[in-house]
């Protein structure tokens, strides 16, 4: 067993890298960067546990509706072209927050499955459609983060339901609420929310 | 470090115009989101939101689970625990999509996706020797003290493939 083919290990990322700039460099750079993880509080999963038990009780179920999921966001991106006309792709799966964690007074392994999907889109395809031209108008139309607004209370069409839907998911599920994880020092937030407001104005004047 | 420089100057930010080419231009390094500040607040339990706290996401990719899980719920009717749902909506999960402006950042969001699990090097020394180093072979010191958590035991004993490529990338064993 030579050192690039141990899983995991420093060559092996070394020689997958390098593999992934090759595509990068034929075919164009990166454009999207989705990163999945595993919800823990999954309904299909918190119907298979048992009572006295934690998903660390279960790794295997985890690990396979994990893949389930992740092959159905393969499907979504690539086939059904969710977020349009797609060249070429690549993701790994790592483990991350590898560390013991205290449940029940018994120490267990933490670390859910987590996967980050770069994309390399299309573009001369979507030029071609007469939709979108720029990036910015990619922007535009596929990625947000803000709230959406909601339709007239008495309007009942499709789009309007869909768009209640969508306001309600926002509001209640796609929030940063900074806990102890995401805190240094107690002060700064990690992931750098809340988004400091001159890129905003930055934003808001090219619209 | 052309945004740093407009927060210094930011009595500058009224009087000079921008255009879509001063973007592309300037932010090369920077992951991009829509995000307006058009001012509106939704007043939840406890505190009130607004677009800073938002998390970037595709809206069709929300849209979809949704719709597929009231569909399900609604019309057929049966008991849901045999459906794999597509993506769930509870709080800890998440599909975050983010835009990749300008080429000069391809290395690093590539190194940054093929970082691998977090790992810790440890280097024994002992004294009289050499350097001071006790034989130190890093992948053996990797095969001995590595350690992995029962998922990914898992996914390793299923042959799971921990980076795909849409593309076969061949390297030929003779370079001429």
């Amino acid at each position: 067993m030579t050192n690039e083919h141990f899983r995991g290990s420093r060559q092996y990322y070394q020689k997958q890298y390098a593999a992934c700039m090759t595509i990068c460099r034929e075919l164009g750079s990166i454009d999207l960067l989705i990163t999945y993880t595993m919800d823990p509080a999954a309904p299909e999963l918190s119907n298979i546990l048992l009572e006295h038990q934690n998903w660390s009780d279960r790794p295997m179920e985890v690990c396979r509706i994990f893949l389930d999921k992740l092959s159905e966001l393969v499907k979504d991106i690539t086939e059904r072209e969710v977020l349009g006309p797609v060249k070429a792709w690549f993701h790994s799966l790592e483990h991350q927050k590898r560390f013991f964690i205290l449940y029940n007074n018994i120490h267990v392994f933490s670390g859910l499955p987590h996967v980050h999907f770069a994309v390399i889109l299309d573009w001369e395809n979507m030029r071609k459609s007469g939709r979108i031209t720029s990036k910015e108008e990619y922007m535009e139309q596929y990625i947000s983060a803000e709230i959406p607004d909601l339709p007239q209370p008495n309007d009942r069409t499709e789009s309007a339901v869909s768009q209640r839907l969508l306001h309600q998911i926002v509001v209640t599920k796609h929030v940063h609420t900074c806990n102890q994880h995401c805190l240094r020092d107690g002060i700064r937030c990690a992931k750098r929310f809340p988004v400091r407001i001159f890129k905003c104005i930055f934003m808001y004047f090219l619209n | 470090m052309y945004l740093y420089v407009f927060f210094k100057l930011s009595t500058l930010i009224l009087t000079i115009t921008f255009t879509p080419t001063m973007l592309t231009q300037n932010t090369d390094d920077v992951l991009h989101q829509h995000r307006r500040l058009n001012g509106k607040r939704i007043l939840n339990y406890l505190e009130t939101l607004i677009n800073m706290l938002i998390v970037m996401a595709n809206s069709m990719l929300l849209l979809i689970n949704m719709l597929f899980h009231t569909i399900i719920f609604f019309f057929l009717n049966t008991d849901l625990s045999i459906f794999i749902f597509k993506y769930n909506l509870t709080l800890l999960f998440s599909i975050n999509v983010e835009l990749v402006a300008g080429d000069g950042c391809v290395k690093y969001v590539t190194k940054y996706v093929m970082k691998g699990a977090d790992m810790a090097f440890i280097r024994v020394e002992q004294e009289g020797f050499e350097g001071g180093a006790w034989r130190y072979d890093e992948f053996h010191q990797l095969r001995l003290a590595r350690y992995i958590t029962s998922m990914e035991a898992f996914l390793s004993l299923w042959g799971t493939k921990l980076v795909v490529r849409s593309h076969i990338v061949f390297i030929p064993s003779i370079f001429v």
